[in-house]
């Protein structure tokens, strides 16, 4: 699985939902700039962000704002795009600990993060899925972070990466900790230091403080460099009750079908 | 919800908006305890982070307090300062 970049609410979304189809996952990105309405007071954008609306209307902060309701816009149409709906008939809504998810919709697990001029949103039919991005050069280290973000494992491994990689290693380490929690519907509340994950030669696994491993079959872990900007990673749970495979491929959520839009290009 | 209690403690107030300018670039006049910290100052999760590290320089019984104990449930600057005078109960170091 790599991330899928979207280009506004023009372009197609047909590859996000054959992703969705073949594999039951999908990350998608894009960038502020391509679903910032040009006015944030137009008609209709209530409607579009429903309750987010009143969020809306509490930030002050213009960046944060733009971000807010850019990814916002991309989550309910990538959604609407899988789950053959259209944006306005979805509702985001959130659990108590700030976890987004479709009210009504229990077939599709969503996760959203934004940060500076990206935006990216993950969907799963399995179970559920948590996203994080940060630009990947952000300073993080020696800032007094690594102590709040590393157990002591990680601790001993960032410091065995070369210096001039060291704090790409923390920033790929933090967003599949922020990941993680996301899915697990944590956020902030979970301790980071109580969990760890595998240095960055290896392939993504939990592990306990101590270094062994720490999560089950279930959860796959995943980071990439996307743009040559961002690290992106993803957790992804997945109890198995779909199964996989042809048979689960063989199970459509919905038909997929040809995209006119990409005819007339 | 924390914002709601008092947040009283001008010198934890001191100590936070000086802490939180500093990682904001702008001056500590321009801060003040009603500001939200993510819809008026763009606070994201690694400025949090950063922010508790700065704090536990100042404080440091923090360095025992756990991020979410020190933030959930508190939302501006005002409330943050009073969280941190219950949490601390140490003059500023």
């Amino acid at each position: 699985m790599r991330p899928l970049r979207n280009r506004g609410p023009a372009d197609s979304w047909l590859p996000v939902r054959r992703e969705v189809e073949s594999s039951g996952t999908s990350v998608v990105y894009a960038a502020v700039a391509d679903w910032l309405p040009d006015d944030l007071q137009r008609p209709g954008l209530a409607a579009a962000l429903g309750r987010d609306h009143k969020r809306l209307l509490e930030m002050n902060h213009v960046p944060n704002r733009s971000r807010f309701v850019a990814s916002r816009l991309l989550l309910k149409s990538a959604a609407a795009a899988v789950l053959g709906a259209t944006p306005d008939e979805l509702e985001l809504a959130y659990k108590p600990g700030g976890r987004p998810h479709l009210r009504g919709v229990d077939q599709l697990d969503v996760s959203l993060s934004h940060t500076e001029e990206l935006l990216v949103v993950g969907l799963t039919r399995h179970g559920r899925i948590g996203v994080d991005a940060e630009n990947a050069d952000r300073r993080m280290l020696g800032l007094g972070t690594e102590r709040q973000v590393c157990t002591p494992y990680e601790l001993e491994a960032v410091l065995a990466v070369p210096v001039e990689r060291r704090n790409g290693e923390l920033v790929r380490l933090w967003t599949l900790k922020e990941a993680y929690s996301k899915a697990i519907g944590q956020g902030l509340r979970f301790r980071f230091t109580e969990f760890g994950f595998t240095p960055e030669d290896r392939q993504v696994q939990m592990l306990r403080p101590d270094g062994t491993p720490g999560a089950g079959w279930e959860w796959s872990f995943h980071s990439w460099l996307v743009d040559d900007s961002y690290m992106v990673s993803a957790a992804v749970y997945d109890p198995g009750f779909g199964g996989r495979g042809p048979a689960a491929a063989a199970r459509p959520l919905l038909p997929v079908v040809p995209d006119p839009r990409l005819s007339a290009r | 919800m924390d914002d709601n209690a008092t947040t009283s403690g001008g010198t934890a107030l001191a100590v936070l908006v000086e802490e939180a300018a500093r990682i904001l670039g702008r001056p500590p006049g321009l801060l003040g305890p009603g500001q939200h910290l993510q819809h008026d100052l763009g606070f994201d999760s690694v400025m949090l982070l950063q922010l508790k590290g700065r704090l536990e320089t100042r404080f440091p019984v923090l360095r025992e307090v756990s991020l979410p104990d020190l933030l959930l449930g508190v939302h501006t600057l005002g409330a943050l300062a009073g969280r941190l005078e219950r949490t601390t109960g140490l003059p500023v170091a």
